[in-house]
């Protein structure tokens, strides 16, 4: 079924709020001044962090992936009480508002092709050496791979998963 | 998305709006407040995974004892029912898996379950 990204967006805004903000948070971590923080409108993108060109070029790769760290952490970390209700079936409402906030959060984690952009521009060129290139450089492919994945629910398949992954892990372990 | 080479607007930081921070504090405030439930859920859910686990071993006295206590604890989860039904008619008692098929009578369940719980209830009446 084909859902409008905007559409979407809105439905999951803390997802991409906590996106901007992981961008923020790393360019304050790396001392990166910032011009301009959107952390939601309804357009395209549906937020963004505007900054200076960090010094090093690990601090611009670390930047654009922030959201992944951050979302997937927040995600994983929100849905753990709840997702093990869902095995009996026993939602309250605030249960399913921390699924819905979980959900949301954790399939926002993985970067935009505008963040492969800045992460491509901070490796190309001169500005870092080779092996820099060989490591980003997949890491690129991979975000636009997942962001055609996205016609097929991919980043909705991936915040679920995030979410059940370490409650279900405990589980297994303990049992 | 972040954007780099913004150099005409230098500003150190930008303060995070109080309505992006309440985000986090209603995250959190929902999280500690369902982290209060969690070891209880925690120790069913365990229960549950060691039922099922008994149940596809064909560990059918493992699998009755697991369903029976969540029962106490879920007494309407119709999956629970069904599956400690099947495993007392795996195991041969019959008279309790009746009973307990019987709890779910008027109650809707997905047509591949009513397929298998049929076809248990019929071989029981042949055996009769």
């Amino acid at each position: 079924m084909f859902i409008p990204g905007s559409v979407i967006s809105v439905a999951t805004f803390p997802g991409v709020v906590i996106h901007e903000l992981a961008h923020q948070l790393f360019c304050r971590a790396f001392k990166v001044p910032i011009s301009e923080v959107c952390y939601f409108r309804f357009g395209n993108p549906a937020g963004y962090v505007s900054h200076e060109k960090p010094s090093h070029w690990t601090h611009e790769v670390l930047i654009s992936a922030g959201p992944f760290f951050l979302n997937t952490f927040i995600g994983a970390i929100f849905s753990f009480p709840v997702i093990l209700k869902t095995n009996f079936g026993v939602l309250s409402f605030a249960d399913c508002l921390l699924l819905w906030l979980s959900v949301s959060i954790a399939m926002h984690a993985i970067p935009s092709t505008g963040d492969a952009k800045c992460m491509w521009k901070a490796v190309s060129g001169n500005n870092a050496p080779l092996i820099a290139k060989l490591i980003v450089s997949p890491v690129v492919a991979l975000i636009y791979l997942l962001s055609l994945g996205s016609y097929i629910w991919l980043d909705l398949i991936f915040g679920v998963a995030i979410c059940f992954l370490g409650p279900t892990l405990l589980v297994q372990m303990l049992s | 998305m972040s954007q780099a080479g913004f150099d005409n607007q230098k500003q150190s930081d930008i303060a995070i709006p109080i309505w992006v921070k309440s985000i986090l504090v209603i995250g959190i405030g929902l999280f500690l407040s369902q982290l209060i439930g969690f070891p209880s859920i925690l120790s069913d859910s365990i229960e549950k995974n060691r039922a099922e686990t008994a149940f596809a071993n064909g560990n059918y006295p493992e699998a009755i004892e697991n369903y029976e206590k969540l029962l106490t604890s879920y007494p309407k989860d119709k999956n629970l029912i069904k599956n400690l039904g099947l495993s007392f008619y795996k195991q041969g008692l019959y008279y309790q898996a009746l009973r307990t098929f019987e709890k779910l009578e008027g109650k809707e369940i997905p047509k591949s379950d009513v397929k298998v719980i049929e076809e248990a209830i019929e071989n029981m009446l042949k055996q009769f």
